[in-house]
């Protein structure tokens, strides 16, 4: 009869890991470790551990690995530098990006964390940056402890060599905020100054007052024309000086001639001028430029390879261990990688179970299984315990550097799509200026004064500023439809770019293929529940991915005795279960027992089938699959007969044939493609006149990203690394990809009506100028009418297309 | 109707006030992240617990 082993695992209460015999009492709790025992009681003793079970029970259940010596680089004070934003006496301030921060309980956790270290003086969240800005004091608590309490909590810190410094935008958006606060000012108060004009009557105050109104007024909108709309004026002359003409040239034209004619009229004491509409027409272009100006703060469309690194790797000099900034690795060092780490430096393996993940750095699905002596190259993720290898080049030197300052991927030409605003407004200003012109030859017949006027009075109205703002708020709009639905765009222009694409390059592996849930189905006979307990039993001694992926998928399985556990890297696993001779493995291995052949690399039968074999007989393989994602089966459909399709893969063309099924024979199917190559096909086809949407998730993709008209990012998780791109799609959503497209080009037809509105506007304006009717109370209502009517249409107007594509 | 001066000039003062301390928010980086602060007066912090058994113990 087989012996049942029931499991009876406990758990830390502090960070859910398993306690195994280092055991920690702690009155009625049980830890794993001191550390977690000191933290939990801190946590209790301040009235915190409410929250931080809250916490806990969203984040990761199991916290990492605090080993004694992770952090030590950051005692470097080169190291610590670099994260310190600003330095007073003793006092430091550092900013932390935490990607872990996901709820209101962390918030209150982590601007408490003066009660649980007493060096910390002052912590404060900014939750949608997911960043921590600590101010401790140095003489009483250093950056590693501060660093080390965070881990203890769940908040390990992303220490990236990259530094994203978001410092321009912060400027940029508060001197917006500066520049509408003093236009609004203005605005108001030159409103209120204008009213006696518009209701003149008997009773009105009189010339004295009039006079007052509007110096008051002229003053007011110094300001405005010198600080709020200075952008306008520098955006138009640069273009002007390429011989260009851009949509800010019309408006820059529209508002000096507007505080010109106001300003003259005041002071030859003709009137009060036009100093409303002219406050309010750079109020409201302000407004368009803030309302376009929606960032993601917590996404990176930038980031380069180096974000994806480690700052540190663990180094082994003779019998001690320490922690090595990844820039100070030297040939010849000994560095340690394990679980889940990434090798940073180009190196030598000299012990340990080598399974390398290279699917974002090259593409290849399949985790490759190295032997010591052979060289593994910088990027690669470990799946599997604890490897030393030897440093062979400097990080800086290593092949995955050299390939991104590649000439060619350095220089990547985006093709620059002009936007359709400044397309329009080159007709549109030629337009106006040949009217007003015109306009005023025949009224010159009369006097010069009214030519005068009446010119003015056509490069008043005939403002393009409904045109100016149809643009923001319609982009801007669709900008906040594509992020609720988790498509996280760059910027409003990628959104006009999106608009006109005609063909579309998938990347597999990571895109097409889901990167997290391999599938593991059995090929053979039907197990028995007694083989299956053999197998499960066999593979719990082993650490290896595919051991741990049989073992979890035969979890209902019970456990039995195991005894001659023998584990051969690149060949399999042996042992007797339960009396019996249980061997998984490659081919050799498992049913030819021919073990020599089982170390060779170039073994035919080495397939990804994890065959197995009980007392000699074969039972069968575990083969594993990288599943599609769901819905793409039917986006593919969908997108067939309008777009030219293109896979680029960097794995084997294995996968070929369901490829082809899927994407039917039109499409350009390529295998074992390099970053260079990817990169090549895409300028190929932009060379055909094509434009191009490049789709895909890693670093092997990154140059086809930069260089196609679009670049879409696919993310599991997005607060992880993402390639330079110009947008960041939710892997869960990719199945719309087309409903997307469709919203952007419905965005932009959207655009285009817009402008006929304006024009119709502006037909109206201009005809009331030509006849010298344009009073300031006419141009006060039609300038305003045109812009809300204008904002309203692209805002609703988008609203309602998102609604129609189902987003 | 002359007090129309003192009005206009007073309630421009009074305005300007208020423009200076819109400036002064933005500058000191009140803007900045507008999102946090609005969850924060929600929150409610923990109180230090007292350790009763142990004192009982004594």
């Amino acid at each position: 009869m087989p012996q049942l082993h029931i499991s009876n695992v406990v758990t830390c209460c502090h960070c859910g890991a398993s306690i195994d015999s280092s055991r920690v009492e702690g009155g009625d709790e049980q830890f794993c470790c001191q550390g977690c025992r000191t933290v939990h009681r801190l946590l209790v003793d301040q009235g915190l551990d409410r929250h931080y079970s809250r916490v806990r029970s969203k984040a990761n259940a199991k916290l990492p690995d605090l080993d004694r010596n992770r952090y030590s680089f950051l005692d470097d004070a080169a190291v610590r530098d670099r994260f310190v934003e600003y330095s007073d006496g003793s006092l430091v301030r550092v900013t932390l990006s935490l990607p872990t921060i996901h709820c209101s309980s962390c918030i209150v956790l982590l601007e408490n964390l003066y009660r649980l270290d007493g060096g910390i003086s002052s912590s404060t969240v900014n939750f949608l940056r997911r960043e921590l800005t600590l101010l401790f004091d140095e003489n009483q608590t250093a950056l590693r402890s501060v660093v080390e309490l965070l881990v203890a909590l769940g908040y390990e810190p992303s220490l990236s060599l990259e530094e994203v410094s978001d410092k321009d935008s912060d400027n940029r958006r508060r001197s917006l905020y500066l520049r509408i606060g003093v236009a609004g000012f203005c605005f108001g108060n030159v409103m209120l100054l204008s009213f006696p004009e518009y209701l003149s009557s008997d009773s009105s105050p009189g010339v004295g007052f009039q006079r007052l109104f509007g110096l008051t007024s002229l003053v007011l909108s110094l300001p405005v024309l010198l600080y709020g709309a200075v952008d306008f004026f520098r955006s138009a002359w640069s273009a002007v000086r390429r011989r260009m003409i851009n949509m800010d040239v019309p408006i820059a034209l529209g508002i000096a001639i507007l505080f010109a004619r106001s300003g003259w009229e005041v002071a030859a004491e003709q009137g009060t001028g036009y100093f409303d509409s002219f406050t309010g027409l750079v109020f409201f272009l302000l407004l368009g430029r803030l309302f376009q100006m929606k960032t993601y703060d917590r996404l990176s469309f930038d980031r380069t390879y180096r974000s994806y690194f480690p700052a540190a790797v663990l180094v082994r000099n003779g019998e001690s261990e320490s922690t090595v900034p990844i820039e100070k690795l030297q040939p010849g060092d000994r560095m340690i990688v394990r679980n889940r780490e990434l090798v940073p430096a180009d190196s030598v393996l000299i012990e340990g179970h080598a399974i390398l993940d290279y699917s974002f750095v090259s593409g290849e699905a399949e985790p490759r299984e190295k032997a010591s002596g052979d060289r593994i190259y910088a990027g690669a993720r470990q799946l599997g315990s604890a490897l030393e290898l030897e440093v062979i080049r400097p990080v800086s030197q290593s092949r995955l550097t050299s390939l991104w300052s590649n000439e060619v991927m350095g220089k990547t030409q985006k093709p620059q799509i002009m936007a359709l605003a400044d397309r329009v407004s080159k007709y549109f200003t030629i337009v106006v200026l040949a009217v007003a012109v015109v306009a005023g030859i025949y009224w010159a017949r009369e006097s010069v004064a009214t030519a005068i006027s009446v010119t003015t009075a056509v490069l008043i109205v005939a403002c393009p500023c409904a045109l100016a703002l149809s643009t923001p708020f319609a982009l801007g709009s669709a900008t906040r439809w594509f992020g609720r639905n988790r498509f996280f765009v760059r910027g409003g222009r990628m959104i006009e770019a999106l608009a006109t694409v005609d063909t579309v390059v998938f990347d597999k592996t990571g895109t097409i293929t889901s990167n997290n849930s391999a599938n593991l189905f059995f090929d053979g006979p039907q197990l028995g529940s007694y083989d299956k307990s053999l197998i499960r039993s066999l593979v719990r001694q082993s650490v290896h991915p595919l051991s741990r992926l049989i073992y979890y998928q035969l979890s209902d399985s019970d456990l039995l005795d195991v005894t001659e556990f023998v584990e051969k890297t690149s060949a399999g696993l042996s042992a007797i279960v339960d009396g019996h001779r249980v061997r998984i493995g490659t081919h050799s291995w498992a049913i030819s027992l021919n073990e020599k052949s089982a170390m060779c690399a170039d073994d035919p039968n080495r397939s990804s089938g994890v065959h197995i074999s009980i007392d000699g007989k074969t039972a069968g393989q575990y083969r594993i699959k990288h599943p599609r994602r769901p819905g793409i089966g039917n986006l593919i459909a969908r997108m067939r007969s309008k777009y030219r399709l293109s896979v680029l893969s960097g794995d084997s063309d294995r996968d070929r044939k369901w490829l082809r099924e899927l994407f039917g024979d039109d499409a350009d199917i390529r295998f074992g493609q390099s970053p260079q190559d990817k990169l090549e096909h895409v300028q190929k086809l932009q060379s055909k006149e094509c434009r191009v949407v490049m789709v895909g998730d890693g670093l092997n993709d990154s140059g086809g990203l930069k260089q196609a008209d679009v670049g879409i990012a696919v993310s599991e998780d997005t607060s992880a690394f993402s390639p330079a791109c110009d947008g960041i799609i939710d892997a869960a959503q990719l199945h719309r990809l087309d409903s997307y497209i469709g919203l952007a080009k419905r965005t932009l037809r959207i655009i285009k009506i817009s402008f006929g509105i304006s024009f119709l506007y502006n037909i109206v304006g201009i005809g009331f100028a030509v006849q010298g009717l344009l009073t300031p109370l006419v141009a006060a209502v039609l300038m305003p009418l045109s812009s809300i009517s204008v904002v309203l249409f692209a805002s609703v107007g988008t609203s309602w297309s998102a609604r129609r594509e189902g987003l | 109707m002359s007090a129309l001066y003192l009005l206009i000039s007073m309630s421009l003062a009074v305005a300007l006030g208020f423009l200076a301390a819109f400036i002064w928010a933005v500058k000191s980086h009140q803007f900045d992240d507008t999102y946090t602060p609005s969850v924060r007066i929600l929150l409610d912090e923990g109180k230090p617990v007292k350790r009763q058994e142990e004192e009982l113990q004594c």
